[in-house]
């Protein structure tokens, strides 16, 4: 689910331990209380000049804590999928190139369902037949490539608020079938915006204490991880979880409730388009 | 009416296909289990613990690697791009495996005895037909028992599609004929008050769905009860819930409420399969 903490030169025994006995202590490793969220911030890169490089926009993620993904969404013609064929297409990629020193195989399996859980999170609240130019013949293709510059825990939230940062608003340009119709320009909109947060779950003491955004240390020792996904009914678009002790319903509504009361401020900020100044 | 109610194979919602297991039957591992749902058939097999080098080393490490026996063929033409898309759209649902059958063994496998050791995991998906996730973990579970690694408890994984309820019934139909301007309102209010239906392990076409009422598919991993009672299950090992697709534009949400009704419709199909790994138990005559 998420990968390795960056320990440096400590040994990851070692920085386990320390990890826990400050949660023991009711601390966490970057200060923060335990239901807080990282308030991410998006920079959106302006590239009105280079349209030829069929970039469409390019968003870059970060938090306080390090945390950076950037995401970049091209868009091509193409032929529609053959299931439906009133729908674009819409495929995510996503890279780690600045993680040398971890296992090949457990990075790209960690990267593959990355990519699945975004690119079915997002269809799943974007109308895919915005992307349709005629039906069963032409469509808009796009690609959405996120790169994990740094990660630091929560990659399911990072790389979801990325791509849905991106593909908020996105201008679909005017452009020229081969056949020469001309294709007007289009918005694309979101019908809902998930928003998504990692919840961490340690037994100590006999007592349950929730961990909300988990970095990568404490997901490493956490007992048990939740993914919750949710629009702005606070409705349920997805939702995973995974521990070393099951658990009952409370549990599973409380964690619910408690994304749900962050959602409108990473709603805002998701959403929120700030620009460098050029 | 009750014929409106079966599924296209015959079922009830709240029936599961049939099941079958068979254990110990590849002898180069050292625990292997093939198990099918109706049409999905999975083989798991087990080795391992066995020494390794790892970077965690206070506990055992674990590998699974997940394949197809039929994968998607190469295609030429026009066709290609959209053929290689659905290629790796199938990988990255053998990693979507991989990921829950990883966090199945972490939270079942007692881990912590056996330091510098790797459990290795090999799952062969020989057909899909719908509810993948919980066929794999229950086959799993199987090989797990096989191979004899000490296990915290038993688990037993059950799939749900959940759909919102028909809007075809007898008993609203005379109020909308009757009342034709307060019909949307009526129509709207019914909708959201009425609970969610379930269907209990559902097949790849009603996975898929039919792009309106189709809601959400969920797979379940619960535990055993402690107390070994027979109506009761221990909670939520490992879950995973994704809503569909072209559903949520039609008005098809999924709340709190309606997650309570799966996991409680889910600890209820698991007494079944609990029932049929203890029947699986018994030895031939």
């Amino acid at each position: 689910m998420s990968l390795p903490p960056a320990t440096g030169a400590v040994e990851l025994s070692s920085f386990k331990q320390h990890v826990i006995r400050l949660l023991t202590q009711s601390k966490r490793l970057d200060g923060r209380p335990f239901d807080s969220i990282r308030v991410p911030h998006i920079l959106h890169e302006n590239r009105q000049d280079t349209k030829i490089n069929r970039v469409l926009a390019s968003t870059l993620y970060t938090d306080d804590t390090g945390t950076c993904v950037n995401c970049i969404v091209t868009g091509v013609f193409g032929p529609p999928p053959p299931q439906h064929p009133e729908e674009g297409r819409l495929t995510v990629e996503v890279t780690a190139p600045f993680f040398p020193g971890y296992s090949a195989f457990q990075i790209e399996g960690t990267l593959h369902e990355l990519a699945r859980f975004v690119r079915s999170t997002i269809i799943s609240c974007l109308d895919l037949t915005e992307l349709c130019v005629i039906s069963g013949e032409a469509c808009w293709v796009l690609r959405v490539e996120l790169i994990l510059m740094n990660a630091d825990g929560g990659l399911r939230a990072a790389t979801l608020h990325a791509a849905v940062a991106a593909l908020h608003n996105l201008t679909l340009p005017k452009a020229r079938l081969p056949s020469g119709d001309v294709v007007e320009s289009r918005c694309l909109c979101f019908h809902r915006i998930p928003v998504a947060a990692t919840i961490g779950l340690c037994g100590t003491a006999g007592s349950m204490q929730f961990l909300l955004d988990t970095n990568a240390a404490e997901e490493s020792v956490a007992d048990v991880l939740l993914t919750v996904v949710i629009d702005e009914t606070d409705g349920i678009v997805s939702f995973l979880h995974h521990g070393r002790f099951p658990l009952l319903l409370p549990h599973l509504t409380d964690a619910i409730d408690m994304v749900a009361s962050h959602g409108a401020a990473l709603r805002s900020a998701i959403l929120k388009s700030s620009s460098p100044p050029q | 009416m009750s014929r409106a109610s079966l599924r296209r194979d015959g079922r009830g919602h709240r029936e599961m296909r049939g099941k079958e297991l068979r254990t110990s039957e590849l002898t180069q591992f050292d625990g292997s289990a093939w198990y099918s749902q109706g049409l999905t058939t999975v083989v798991a097999a087990v080795n391992g613990p066995v020494a390794a080098r790892q970077e965690d080393y206070r506990k055992c490490g674990v590998q699974v690697y997940v394949n197809r026996a039929v994968r998607i063929p190469r295609a030429g033409g026009t066709d290609r791009l959209c053929v290689e898309e659905q290629r790796v759209e199938q990988r990255r649902m053998d990693a979507e495996v991989e990921m829950f059958l990883t966090a199945s063994i972490q939270a079942v496998v007692r881990l912590d005895q056996f330091p510098r050791c790797v459990l290795e995991v090999h799952v062969t998906i020989l057909a899909d037909d719908g509810a993948l996730l919980s066929v794999a973990t229950n086959a799993l579970m199987c090989a797990l028992l096989d191979a004899g690694v000490p296990c915290r408890t038993t688990v037993a994984a059950v799939s749900i599609v959940a759909l919102t309820p028909e809007d075809g019934s007898p008993v609203t139909a005379p109020t909308t004929t009757t009342t034709t301007t307060a019909a949307p309102e009526a129509s709207s209010l019914l909708s959201s008050s009425l609970p969610l239906a379930l269907l209990l392990d559902p097949t790849r076409v009603e996975e898929g769905g039919d792009g309106v009422r189709t809601c959400a598919t969920a797979t379940f991993v619960l535990s055993n009860s402690a107390d070994g009672s027979n109506n009761s299950s221990g909670g939520v090992l490992v879950s995973q819930l994704q809503t569909c697709p072209r559903s949520s534009m039609h008005g098809g949400r999924m709340s709190s409420k309606d997650l309570v009704g799966m996991v409680a419709l889910a600890e209820r199909a698991a007494v079944s399969i609990f029932s049929f790994f203890r029947k699986c138990n018994v030895p031939l005559e």
